[in-house]
């Protein structure tokens, strides 16, 4: 009898290697600027280091740019917004702006998505070209119905949303968010956000219209209302730039839209190995050989889902 | 149009076990039910009565007393905060007060947390998930704009619906309704049809020195919930956590009705003990439930 249990317990409990997480290569974009904000191009392969984990790591491809782009353009149209572009209703302000940016526009191979913040998650479905097809995709976007913008605002769904659909697209992709950063109404906060932004390596940057509110508290204290910190946070976290659009004078949304493509269009992408898919969230150091460079990339990598 | 949490499908009408579960309901026949508030004559919560305790009348008459709980029932609520501009400096207070009411919470409680302002920023998530919540608190409070009180209110009562058990919304504001926005709709007449008819026990809390309107005291006594001005804003916390322990003490009753004839008919709980009160709905819409 006592076999029979001691080969019975061998068939319920056995012992094996516990198996490591797979891994497989990681691409990351990084963007160099020089001390004046400027993206700073034609670096070798061999200016880079990279470590993950805490270790460094040989750089198994290398690609410079300037290249096409997959963008998703989210543009908040919610009601606080209002006056921030001008007098009047965002989605007008938004629309006369874009026009007018799209006019000086020259023709490019980047492919858009267009979404808006308002109170339901709208990012486009399927990427459309540069040109008549993007202007009309914001046409669209910024044609929804008044009673769609007085909330919620939900910044963080939308761009988990935007961050979601282009996961699924190659090449350089990056999301960027005209906005004032009063979100409402997420299902999901901004380190969600972050954590699907490191998962997908694509960066965030923020156009902003989040200045600080300064209300007085008591004779001898002042309270910050500042929802720029969640904008800042993404941005560092996942590689892209923060550019303030209500600095005085106010600079053309244009402007900041150009300056923000120019960036990403120069981004370098750097493929390595050895970081684990076990859903977790692994440091990510990139360093650059070059005089008073600035490195902008993700701050960590996340690969699966985790056991 | 009225819907389960009001008038119960219930023949033989079966609680179940006393635990923090929403009650289970058995029957075919409807149950109207009402959740009532004892207090002393200091004010304070009476907990731990019996049935027989108590009288409850439709239309003056006493009724069969077919379903009662003394013990804790789990809550649901739509917390609505006021950020209009006026709000500003509050918004810490507003924001840590409310915290208190979460960090309250008990298994099968489940809130929702709604803003009023420059827009209504309606929270889909309906959840006793504290950290979740803690995390709207937050990321979510933003001063500005007018006070949309009556869309506010329609708002959260309509994010409730389809929730059974007792639901309740719970306002914070500092003044009355001055605006109406876009996109959400709700006049002082929708939000007090729709309060009575369909069983949401609606909670206010003044902040201090901005009273309440006369129209949200009426609506909170008619629904049997509560109303609170703050004298000062120092103790919002304390009337945060007065109402939830107010939810937590409350008896649960229900009765068959006589007839479902698509009225009103008046409601009144009745304590047989001396020195003491109960308050609850006063009406009920007799309708069958969806």
């Amino acid at each position: 009898m006592r076999t029979v249990l001691t080969a019975l317990a061998a068939l319920i409990f056995a012992v094996a290697d516990r198996p490591a997480a797979q891994s497989r290569p990681v691409s990351v974009q990084v963007v160099v600027t020089d001390a004046d904000g400027r993206a700073v191009g034609g670096l070798t392969e061999g200016d880079f280091q990279i470590a993950s984990g805490g270790r460094p790591r040989a750089v198994e491809s290398f690609s410079a740019g300037p290249s096409p782009l997959t963008i998703c353009l989210l543009l908040d149209v919610s009601a606080s917004m209002d006056g921030t572009l001008g007098p009047g209703r965002a989605p007008a302000g938004l629309a006369a702006a874009m026009e007018a940016w799209l006019d000086a526009r020259q023709g490019t191979a980047d492919r858009w998505l267009v979404g808006t913040i308002s109170r339901h998650v709208a990012v486009g479905a399927t990427p459309v070209a540069d040109g008549p097809d993007l202007r009309a995709a914001i046409q669209t976007a910024l044609g929804l119905a008044d009673t769609q913008r007085f909330g919620p605002s939900p910044i963080w769904d939308t761009v988990d949303a935007a961050l979601g659909a282009l996961e699924g697209e190659s090449g350089r992709r990056g999301v960027i968010l005209v906005t004032d950063g009063r979100s409402t109404g997420d299902r999901l906060g901004v380190r969600d956000a972050i954590r699907r932004g490191l998962g997908a390596g694509v960066p965030v940057t923020v156009i902003s219209e989040a200045p600080d509110q300064t209300l007085a508290l008591s004779p001898t204290s002042l309270l910050l209302v500042r929802p720029e910190l969640a904008l800042q946070l993404i941005v560092e976290q996942t590689g892209g730039s923060y550019l303030p659009a209500f600095t005085d004078p106010k600079p053309a949304l244009g402007s900041l839209l150009d300056r923000a493509i120019d960036e990403l269009r120069q981004a370098y992408v750097l493929t390595f190995s050895g970081t684990a898919a076990d859903g977790e969230a692994h440091t990510l150091e990139v360093s650059v050989r070059h005089p008073g460079a600035r490195v902008k990339t993700r701050k960590a990598v996340i690969l699966g889902t985790g056991r | 149009m009225l819907r389960t949490s009001l008038v119960m499908a219930a023949a033989g009408v079966a609680l179940a076990a006393q635990s923090p579960q929403q009650p289970t309901f058995r029957s075919r026949v409807e149950t109207v039910a009402i959740y009532a508030t004892v207090t002393d004559r200091n004010g304070h919560l009476v907990p731990g009565l019996a049935k027989e305790d108590f009288e409850v009348r439709e239309d003056g008459r006493p009724v069969n007393i077919t379903l009662f709980s003394n013990e804790p029932q789990p809550a649901t609520v739509a917390i609505m905060l006021d950020m209009s501009q006026s709000i500003g400096t509050k918004v810490l207070r507003t924001r840590d007060s409310t915290q208190r009411f979460i960090d309250a919470l008990l298994p099968g409680d489940r809130v929702r947390i709604g803003t009023f302002g420059v827009e209504i920023g309606m929270s889909p998530v309906l959840t006793g998930d504290k950290d979740a919540l803690t995390r709207i608190l937050h990321e979510e409070l933003w001063p500005g704009g007018g006070t949309p009180l009556w869309n506010a209110l329609f708002a959260a009562m309509t994010s409730l619906e389809g929730e059974t058990g007792r639901r309740v919304v719970l306002s914070l504001t500092d003044g009355e309704d001055t605006t109406s926005l876009p996109g959400w709709p709700g006049t002082l007449d929708d939000v007090r049809r729709k309060a009575v008819d369909e069983d949401f026990m609606m909670y206010a809390i003044a902040m201090e020195g901005s009273g309440l309107e006369r129209h949200i005291v009426d609506l909170s006594e008619a629904t049997g919930g509560g109303h609170f001005e703050v004298k000062h804003d120092a103790d919002l916390g304390e009337t945060f956590a007065q109402v939830i322990d107010e939810l937590r003490h409350q008896y649960l009753f229900g009765f068959v009705p006589k007839t479902l004839d698509q009225k009103q008919h008046a409601l009144e709980v009745r304590v047989l003990r001396p020195g003491l009160k109960a308050k609850a709905r006063r009406s009920y819409l007799a309708t069958a439930g969806s």
